[in-house]
């Protein structure tokens, strides 16, 4: 009997270790989702993640957006599709969305769909004239022009050596020109809402 | 060396019962065990060993003056076919040595050779106490070549006499050590022994006789400590005196016609004890005693009536009330008419720490000890619960803690087996917690629910009033629930686990049936978090109140 009872408890032991069910993952904070509503939006509106353009999504067809980002302060660039831009600033907590604009109208964590309010509406959008070339002589119809963190990269000139760089959100920019035969230069622009900013960018060898 | 004077030190009587019970009656009513004769095989005998030391070589040891009377007296009566009717009693008295008395011992094992026998060993003399070749202080009895100086090696080890005791085949045998070891009276102690022991702030309170065997009982002439006396007026020592009464008298308690070594014991005890005002408690140990059927006098004759008994240390002095009435102390035993009662157990002003409806019938012997033990088997526990893991990064992420909560326990007492307890029991507690990986952090909402399984060995030292403790293996379910407030988390996690573990607790008793209670539960779980099985500790601190039912 005391045999069968020794049994009993190491085999009840033992099934303890195997009869366990469920788990515990934790979530990854790492990353959470920034949310919003542009309105209006049209076709081609989009967002991205300034700094990681890679990271974006079209805009809806009634302009929200929920785009999973890395957790902590970021900032989006949103553009309506037509003629506005901006940028859009977060605290994203992590495994967790944050609404961006005016408060949702089913505010609180854990509703990912977040059904509120579009933001307020976005600043028009402005350009960036921008020229490339030495102290003499012609400007550079080989230049590739890049907005950093933003999704305007390496883009050439035309014939005549000009590129319009937009639409791009109000605020400033840093200007990186690459051209063959020069050194990578950089300039910083201030594009203003509804107007384009000529930016010459002096290539040294 | 200094011969401590001493009054006359009474000695111990003891008688041992070996009826044994079956092993399903363990702990219940007792029915007498009837000796029963079989056929084709001889009529159980009854023989004695009867010894009385009272002139010893070293000069040191103290004369005693009745020790041989005694053991004569004792003897006449055993002898008396009108009282004991033995059919054989040998008396060692004029000073036997050491080698004679062990020799003695094994001639009584050749008279007896069937379980069925009666035996009654009386041996009565100067008591000691010495260290022997480990240091360990062991008790002696003094011979005539017991020398004082060498104790260990000349005197009478009460373990070689027990050894020999039990090595009898008799199942129904009585030891009686009438000395007392208290280094006065019937007793003297060697200088060092006496230097050590009056060095003591408390008093020396040497173990009990050894733990007896269910094959006898020790029914000792003085308590632990307590100084046995000869008296010149009865010319004995006194407990013999009373002892030898009871069986001259025929003092039949329950009325079967046989005067039975309980019976002889408890009006010995109570004779003495009244007779030394005090001074004097013989007592009794074993934990078959009073469901003996050794006859010393006379012969059963029909079924007696229903006795209640109890020899268990932890119930002395406490009184037997049955409807109503006080009818006897304890250590003891108490005779009623056959038919339901209303038992109580009280000392002084206090609350009664028994109080049952038995039924009693003819022949019947309940040991109260075992009716507070079934009267008191269940007990509802509610506690207030500390949970938690005993890791830290399991704290951090799975639960914090300890949280508190509420918890209950039920517990039932000498089950699976006497001195063997079942707890069965659930807790639950509810916290919050932070998350943390690298600089994110995430609150969380945690839930525990735990329920056990113990089967724990408990044990009660009677010096502690009622106190026990409990120590054992348990086995549990550990329910884990993480909650988080996260819109990319699933908001709720579950895992159940079995967890091996030990328990260990402490109950002591507020009164009949209130009592305070703590435990601690440490439990070995496997934890699966993040995809990866953690091996970790999850214990449990409980307090709180109980109620035996």
């Amino acid at each position: 009997m005391r045999t069968r009872r020794v049994e009993w408890v190491a085999t009840a032991a033992l099934a303890g270790l195997l009869a366990s069910c469920g788990s515990l993952d934790s979530p990854d904070l790492s990353t959470g989702v920034v949310a919003g509503r542009i309105d209006p939006a049209y076709a081609g509106g989009r967002v991205y993640l300034f700094g990681q353009p890679e990271v974006g999504q079209p805009l809806a067809g009634d302009g929200s957006f929920h785009l999973e980002v890395p957790s902590g302060r970021v900032t989006i660039v949103a553009l309506d599709g037509k003629d506005r831009a901006g940028l859009l600033a977060a605290d994203v907590p992590g495994a967790d969305a944050v609404w961006v604009g005016p408060a949702p109208a089913a505010a609180g964590g854990g509703d990912s769909s977040f059904p509120g309010s579009p933001g307020p509406p976005l600043p028009l959008a402005g350009f960036i004239q921008a020229r490339a070339g030495p102290t003499t002589g012609p400007v550079s119809t080989d230049a590739r022009f890049t907005v950093s963190g933003t999704d305007v990269a390496g883009v050439a000139p035309s014939a005549a050596g000009d590129a319009l760089l937009g639409p791009l959100p109000p605020g400033v920019f840093e200007l990186r020109v690459e051209a063959p035969g020069f050194a990578a230069a950089s300039v910083a622009v201030t594009v203003v809402a509804g107007g384009t900013v000529v930016a010459d960018v002096l290539l040294a060898p | 060396m200094k011969v401590r004077a001493t009054l006359a030190c009474a000695l111990a009587a003891l008688t041992s019962a070996c009826a044994t019970p079956g092993a399903g009656e363990k702990g219940q009513l007792v029915p007498i065990d009837l000796p029963a004769p079989s056929a084709g095989s001889p009529a159980p005998r009854r023989v004695a060993l009867v010894v009385g030391v009272q002139r010893f070589d070293d000069a040191r040891w103290r004369p005693l003056r009745f020790a041989e009377a005694d053991a004569r007296d004792m003897a006449e009566v055993l002898r008396d076919p009108a009282h004991g009717a033995f059919d054989e009693v040998r008396v060692l008295t004029g000073g036997p040595t050491r080698l004679e008395v062990l020799a003695a011992m094994r001639d009584l094992g050749a008279l007896s050779r069937d379980s069925r026998d009666t035996v009654v060993v009386y041996v009565s003399s100067h008591g000691t106490l010495a260290r022997d070749g480990t240091g360990r202080l062991g008790r002696y009895l003094v011979m005539r070549d017991t020398r004082l100086d060498d104790v260990p090696r000349t005197g009478l080890s009460l373990g070689d006499l027990e050894s020999a005791f039990d090595a009898l085949r008799s199942r129904r045998k009585v030891l009686v050590l009438a000395a007392c070891h208290s280094g006065d009276g019937k007793s003297l102690l060697p200088e060092d022994v006496a230097a050590e022991l009056s060095s003591l702030k408390a008093g020396f309170f040497p173990p009990p006789i050894d733990e007896v065997s269910r094959a006898r009982v020790v029914l000792a002439a003085s308590d632990f400590g307590e100084t046995a006396r000869e008296d010149e007026k009865l010319g004995h020592d006194v407990y013999t005196h009373f002892l030898l009464e009871a069986l001259r008298m025929g003092l039949d308690r329950n009325g079967d016609g046989a005067v039975t070594a309980a019976e002889a014991h408890d009006h010995a005890r109570r004779a003495t004890y009244a007779f030394t005002g005090g001074r004097q408690r013989p007592s009794a140990e074993s934990s078959e005693v009073g469901a003996d059927a050794v006859v010393l006098a006379g012969r059963i004759e029909r079924t007696g009536r229903p006795e209640l008994y109890s020899y268990a240390q932890r119930l002395d002095g406490f009184t037997v009330r049955v409807d109503g009435t006080d009818v006897g102390d304890l250590p003891g035993g108490v005779a009623l008419a056959s038919g339901p009662h209303r038992v109580q157990l009280t000392k002084g002003g206090g609350p009664e720490i028994l109080d049952a409806r038995v039924t009693l019938g003819p022949g019947e012997r309940v040991d109260l000890a075992h009716l507070m033990d079934r009267s008191d088997r269940w007990e509802i526990a509610p506690r207030l619960a500390a949970l938690g893991f005993l890791d830290a990064k399991s704290r951090l992420d799975v639960a914090g803690g300890p949280a508190i909560g509420p918890a209950l326990a039920v517990v039932l007492r000498e089950w699976p087996a006497p001195g063997l307890v079942l707890r069965v029991d659930v807790a639950a507690a509810a916290g919050r917690a932070t998350l943390h990986q690298g600089e994110q952090e995430a609150p969380f909402d945690y839930s525990v629910l735990t329920g056990g399984a113990a089967v724990a060995w408990r044990w009660a030292p009677a010096a502690l009033g009622g106190t026990a403790f409990l120590v054992g293996p348990r086995l549990s379910a550990v329910w884990l629930e993480r909650r988080f407030d996260l819109a990319l988390a699933p908001p709720s996690q579950t895992y159940l686990t079995f967890a091996p573990g030990l328990l260990a607790g402490v109950t002591v008793p507020l009164g009949r049936r209130l009592t305070l209670g703590a435990e601690l539960q440490a439990d070995w779980a496997v934890v699966r978090v993040d995809g990866q099985d953690r091996s970790t500790g999850f214990g449990a601190l409980l307090l709180g109140a109980g109620w035996r039912l």
